[in-house]
């Protein structure tokens, strides 16, 4: 039996899949909703969605509904969260890292869970020795 | 009313049975309790699958992207530095 990967998504791989539904976020996302991959991610993520999704909100390029919506159809999926229960990881992380703590937030869930970090972001990516980069 | 029906489970690991009556003692609840709870959230799970991936293509129907829209990480990554 082989068996499912484990992955932390940050919160740029999040905002991909909503913008862009045919990207390599969206891929993802639909893996961990199909259930071939299971998917974690902080609970930071969802504040951070929240504010690049206003962004576009302002920009006139989503509506306020549907960023709403979005933001409910990630936090009603199958994504495991994690909370503050990570914050001392992530404090060390951040030192040992040079990162600030929200990146380190990421790179912690995924060394405690021995998982892949997929995000979008160079900076993090190449801070982090197990990481995928989304392009 | 009804009987509801019984499952019978073989070779649970003792060390794993250990950790559920942990778990089902922290919710208050029995072991059958914490079991049947456990078994409803996985169907829950399953029954949802492709539900989020559903409601986020629609939403991406609607999404107007100008040419020179900011890249999410690079939206993040302001948030992330300015704090």
């Amino acid at each position: 039996m082989t068996a499912v990967r484990t992955v932390v998504l940050d919160a740029s791989v999040l905002v991909r899949s909503v913008i862009e539904p045919r990207g390599e976020g969206a891929g993802w996302i639909a893996a961990v909703d199909q259930g071939t991959v299971h998917g974690h991610t902080a609970t930071l993520a969802f504040t951070e969605v929240a504010n690049a999704l206003l962004g576009y909100v302002r920009a006139d390029a989503l509506s306020l509904a549907d960023a709403t919506g979005a933001l409910r159809a990630l936090a009603g999926g199958p994504l495991r969260l994690h909370g503050s229960g990570l914050a001392p990881a992530a404090l060390g992380a951040a030192f040992d890292l040079g990162l600030s703590v929200y990146d380190a937030t990421y790179a912690a869930l995924a060394e405690s869970l021995d998982a892949v970090l997929v995000t979008a972001d160079r900076r993090l990516a190449a801070a982090v020795g197990n990481a995928e980069l989304v392009s | 009313m009804t009987a509801m029906p019984a499952v019978h489970i073989r070779d649970v690991d003792e060390g794993v049975l250990a950790i559920l009556r942990e778990v089902a003692q922290e919710n208050n609840r029995s072991l059958n309790a914490e079991l049947v709870a456990t078994l409803e959230e996985r169907a829950a799970e399953h029954r949802q699958r492709g539900e989020m991936t559903r409601r986020l293509a629609e939403i991406a129907d609607r999404v107007r992207l100008p040419p020179d829209a900011p890249k999410p990480e690079d939206l993040i990554r302001a948030d992330r530095d300015s704090r």
